[in-house]
């Protein structure tokens, strides 16, 4: 894609008339917009890596909304979405909104509020693909340490000196301080808390915390 | 429902009307007079009787007659007439005095009996038992009553021979066969213009015209043999007969008017089966006779019109009973037509804003577009408020011919919210070739309606989930098919499926069927279900084409 950095909004529904118009509406807004008829069409032709949003109708001709959203979530797609819906009934809102929906708007509605709903759901995109990307580096920099480091770092998350660690690994504890001082330095780490907060950014030490 | 009787003298309006009102009361007092003065002197041609009664007296009929149409204003012309009539054919007999008598009594007899029957009710339509009764019990007590009274009153002073109560009652006899014979055509046709315009009824009444006037015509031109003519002169029961079933009022009466005229006259020149029995046996036996035929045109009159106003009334009811079906199918439907409402209207409320901010930025050639989008959006709209609006609207049942494919469309339009959140689909099969159907559109739309909504409750849930509506032709009917492929009709259900209050359906009332096939039949169609071989339900309904509704 020439300029994969501008955000798409995906705008799903059925009736023609409102898709034409509230895309001319976002469009109206320079925010670009991509509609669809039916669920098959943009379970088929939306590029997850391209930031940007959805726009679902609650009621679509071959699936409903909420199943859609699940279906994308399942396809990898993890753009925030924003419903937007004729039949307004509470118990739906509140599923959709359980299950992640970032707003439930019920037709028709405020320009303002859908141009700020939509706005919001692409910042709130823009932060998740910005925090995805910091989690690929710390990821990255985890893969580079060797094995023993490695144990050096666990060591290091569950509290223990370094003494504690030598006795541990059975080395000394200068070995321990060569290791640590090269794992600090490969994971970008300025000091032992901050270590642990990057190490702790990783779904693999997440679970550590807890069960402590 | 007491047909009310028709207010034929309407109030003049102030401005123009006066002189209108008055040019119309001196024309309709001069045909008064005409046609009394006409009639009593046919009636005076017959006078077998030796002291110059005759046998028929129709002057007092039409002077009722035109009293109860155009009210009591109409009774000083009865007087003129009256009195010119006895002043011209009777003066030389009657004294003074009871001249006047015999006019103020025509007068009063009339105008009694005029009043008497627009305060009973009495309807010129004869579409009711009581109209007849009425006619013969206020017309012989009243108007012939008083007029024989005085008639024979003044004849009993006049001479010497006569005795007052054989003169009473020959009188009074004569009066009331006048009456019945010819009231009844002026009623009927003065006062009940162009009713029940019975299709096709034409040439069956001219052919009804002729048979009798030729049957008459021979009975009493005495070319017959007595006891040839005499059974022969019961030949016009039958035609009376099937007149009063078959043919607008007016022919009836007409015809029970020509056979009475036709039979007096032939009587009273001494020719045909009643003329060679003597004078007083002849007039007893024809004026039994014509009396029955008149009674037997008018109650045979009546008892149709009585029939068709029940018809009429359960047809009434069925149309309410329709509306209120329509009514409710469509509270039923409303959700989704709320949805399709909402549709267009958010398009409408997005384009709008999109347009303030385009002006904002100056983007015109996108502004002209949205606009042009909000007029187009907007008239879509507008049709589905026209769509329901027609579906619920108070329409006449009036049968009309429509092409099938208009016949199903609105319905599939209506249907179409309700479609689309089930996901069925409906294959829609009318062939091109098809002639119109002669239907009220509204109410077999509504027979679909029920028939569609009962199949997309058969099938939803279904992932195969399929309806089919065909339109086909057999012989002369043109045959509509719903099949689904649900679950079919339970055997134990199939017998009482269209019975009423059958629910099986929660909010539903259990009337849809019932009012469905009430509605088929009243097109004369049958509505039938059953299942299909390969699973589902199928109803099939009827219905008369264009060309064949004549028949029916």
């Amino acid at each position: 894609m020439p300029a994969p950095k501008l955000p798409q909004i995906h705008l799903v529904d059925d009736d023609p008339d409102v898709r034409s118009a509230v895309s001319l509406l976002l469009k109206s807004e320079n925010l670009r917009v991509t509609t669809y008829g039916d669920a098959k069409a943009i379970l088929e032709g939306v590029d997850a890596s391209t930031p940007g949003c959805l726009v679902l109708d609650v009621r679509l001709p071959d699936m409903d909304g909420l199943t859609l959203q699940r279906e994308l979530k399942t396809r990898g797609v993890q753009m925030p979405v924003v419903f937007i819906t004729g039949h307004g009934d509470i118990p739906m809102a509140v599923r959709a909104v359980s299950e992640g929906a970032l707003d439930f708007l019920e037709k028709p509605f405020h320009d303002e509020v859908l141009i700020e709903g939509v706005r919001h759901a692409l910042e709130i995109d823009a932060q998740h693909r910005a925090g995805a990307a910091e989690l690929a580096q710390v990821e990255e920099r985890l893969h580079s340490l060797t094995p023993r480091e490695r144990q050096v770092l666990e060591c290091l998350l569950d509290g223990k000196p370094n003494k504690l660690i030598a006795r541990d690994l059975e080395v000394s504890v200068r070995t321990v301080e060569i290791h640590r001082s090269n794992l600090m330095q490969k994971m970008g780490a300025k000091s032992a808390p901050h270590l642990a907060r990057i190490a702790l950014a990783c779904m693999e030490y997440r679970d550590r915390l807890s069960a402590k | 429902m007491p047909t009310a009787p028709i207010q034929v003298s309407r109030l003049p309006s102030p401005a123009q009307g006066h002189l209108a009102a008055w040019l119309r009361l001196l024309g309709r007092s001069a045909m008064l007079v005409a046609l009394y003065y006409a009639v009593a002197l046919w009636g005076l041609v017959f006078t077998p009787d030796p002291h110059g009664i005759p046998l028929v007296w129709p002057a007092t009929g039409v002077g009722l007659a035109f009293v109860y149409l155009y009210g009591l204003r109409l009774v000083p012309a009865v007087g003129i007439a009256a009195a010119l009539v006895t002043w011209q054919h009777t003066g030389a007999m009657m004294p003074l005095l009871e001249g006047i008598g015999t006019v103020i009594a025509t007068m009063v007899g009339v105008a009694v009996a005029a009043q008497s029957l627009r305060h009973l009710g009495f309807s010129p339509r004869f579409e009711r038992l009581r109209d007849a009764g009425l006619l013969l019990v206020i017309g012989g007590l009243a108007a012939s009553g008083l007029a024989a009274t005085v008639g024979a009153w003044g004849m009993a002073v006049a001479s010497e021979t006569i005795a007052f109560a054989d003169t009473w009652w020959l009188c009074w006899m004569a009066d009331l066969m006048g009456l019945m014979l010819i009231t009844p055509v002026l009623l009927t046709w003065l006062g009940a213009p162009v009713l029940r315009p019975v299709e096709r009824s034409h040439g069956k009444s001219a052919l009804l015209i002729g048979a009798l006037l030729a049957v008459s015509t021979v009975v009493y031109s005495g070319q017959l043999a007595a006891p040839l003519a005499m059974p022969l002169s019961y030949a016009v029961f039958p035609l009376i007969m099937l007149a009063a079933l078959r043919c607008p009022v007016q022919v009836t009466t007409f015809l029970m008017l020509a056979a009475g005229t036709i039979a007096l006259s032939g009587t009273g020149w001494g020719l045909g089966p009643f003329a060679d029995i003597g004078i007083a046996n002849s007039l007893l036996s024809l004026n039994a006779q014509l009396g029955l035929l008149v009674l037997t045109g008018l109650v045979l009159t009546a008892m149709r019109g009585e029939r068709e106003t029940a018809e009429a009334r359960a047809r009434r009811h069925l149309d309410e009973l329709a509306r209120a079906g329509r009514l409710s199918t469509l509270g039923e439907l409303s959700a989704g037509l709320a949805h399709e409402l909402n549709q267009p209207l958010c398009a409408l409320a997005s384009y709008a804003q999109a347009s303030t901010r385009l002006l904002k930025r100056g983007r015109q050639e996108e502004l002209r577009e949205a606009l042009t989008q909000i007029e187009a959006v907007a008239h879509r709209a507008a049709e589905t408020v026209r769509q329901m609006r027609a579906f619920a609207a108070r329409q006449p049942p009036e049968r009309r011919a429509i092409a099938p494919a208009a016949l199903v469309q609105p319905v599939i339009d209506l249907l179409q919210p309700e479609l689309r959140r089930h996901r069925i689909e409906v294959e829609v099969s009318i062939p091109k070739h098809l002639p119109r159907a002669w239907v009220a559109p509204v109410q077999i739309e509504q027979v679909l309606m029920n028939l569609l909504r009962n199949a997309i409750e058969a099938v939803e849930g279904r992932r195969d989930a399929h309806i089919q509506l065909q339109v086909d032709r057999n012989r002369r009917d043109l045959v509509i098919s719903v099949r689904d492929n649900g679950p079919g009709i339970p055997p134990y259900r199939l017998a009482s499926l269209f019975d009423p209050f059958a629910t099986r359906k929660e909010g539903g009332m259990g009337l849809g069927l019932s009012i469905s096939r009430s509605l088929v039949e009243a097109h004369g169609g049958h509505l039938t279900a059953g299942n299909l071989p390969e699973g589902g339900a199928e109803f099939r309904f009827t219905l008369p084409e264009e060309n064949a509704h004549a028949r029916t």
